[in-house]
């Protein structure tokens, strides 16, 4: 029983691998493809990178404000508990 | 939510998330035909699911513990986790219908994986009409809880094994030759795992200023 459920594992490892081809050095030179080479020896990707990322830190930024705000809601909604505990 | 002592990893989250984004944009990748430059929606559109896939374990996870223990806090961070994976969920379809027009030649092929994900989605916002139909905030962890552990579980086969039984578009399950091997290149591994943690970290972080918010929104404190 054993013997045959691993003979079923190592099968589905197999089939799940066997078609992959591996990625060689030939792929990183292969000119014959098309890529956004001018873009990037343009530099104009840089324009890119810089827009993405100043929204990607602005979006995180705002993240950063409302979890900190939300930090003193909780801090003062905690100090009016332990208020009214007194109060009773 | 399982505290994590500190503000350590959200820093490290979007320092990895800075990371992803020059690598992702900047390093070399492999030049193979009919992806072109789009190899690089690997660190942008695969890490959606991986981080869905991680958020709705954890979601599934507190699920569990609610049943067991019967404290709302747990049910909270369920709701608050299966919230952020159903929104990186979403993410993942949207991305995958761009990538795959520009590649595959049709947003929606029907591929098993994609079908499989929609159905995936639809589970879980079956999840979200399910609580808001019930009124008792206990009945309504309970049914929900139950209903999120077998979520996850019809996920899975959906996700990961379904779609290698047929043929798929999808690397890995079938066909699109050229792709397959992309978890074993080292150049673009070194952004996608990174990206993975970043991503995910990220939803969690969501995931935890939803459920505070819903810990502010019950009248006494549980």
């Amino acid at each position: 029983m054993k013997n045959i459920l691993l003979i079923l594992v190592l099968l589905i490892v197999v089939s799940v691998y066997a078609d992959k081809k591996p990625i060689t050095e030939r792929d990183y030179t292969n000119t014959n493809i098309e890529m956004a080479d001018q873009l990037r020896a343009e530099g104009k990707i840089y324009v890119l990178v810089a827009i993405i990322l100043v929204i990607f830190v602005g979006v995180i930024g705002y993240l950063v404000f409302l979890d900190k705000k939300l930090t003193k809601v909780e801090q003062s909604r905690q100090q009016q508990l332990e208020f009214d505990k007194q109060l009773k | 939510m399982k505290k994590i002592k500190g503000k350590g990893w959200k820093l490290l989250c979007i320092i990895l998330l800075i990371y992803t984004i020059l690598g992702g944009l900047l390093f070399d990748v492999p030049r193979l035909p009919i992806l072109n430059e789009t190899i690089r929606a690997l660190h942008f559109h695969v890490t959606m699911w991986f981080g869905m896939i991680i958020l709705l374990g954890a979601s599934m996870y507190h699920s569990v513990r609610y049943l067991r223990s019967g404290a709302l806090k747990y049910d909270m961070h369920a709701s608050a986790l299966a919230q952020s994976g159903l929104l990186f969920g979403i993410l993942g379809v949207v991305t995958g219908m761009f990538w795959a027009k520009y590649t595959w030649g049709e947003p929606w092929s029907s591929d098993p994986k994609q079908n499989a994900a929609a159905v995936g989605i639809i589970m879980y916002l079956a999840y979200f009409i399910l609580r808001s139909a019930l009124e008792d905030p206990q009945q309504k962890a309970r049914i929900g809880a139950a209903y999120n552990i077998f979520a996850y579980f019809c996920l899975i086969p959906l996700l990961f094994v379904l779609p290698r039984l047929t043929d798929s578009l999808h690397p890995g399950n079938g066909g699109n030759p050229g792709f397959n091997a992309y978890d074993l290149d080292g150049n673009l591994r070194v952004v996608f795992y990174p990206a993975i943690i970043g991503w995910t970290l990220l939803g969690y972080w969501i995931a935890t200023i939803s459920s505070r918010i819903r810990k502010l929104a019950v009248p006494n404190d549980h």
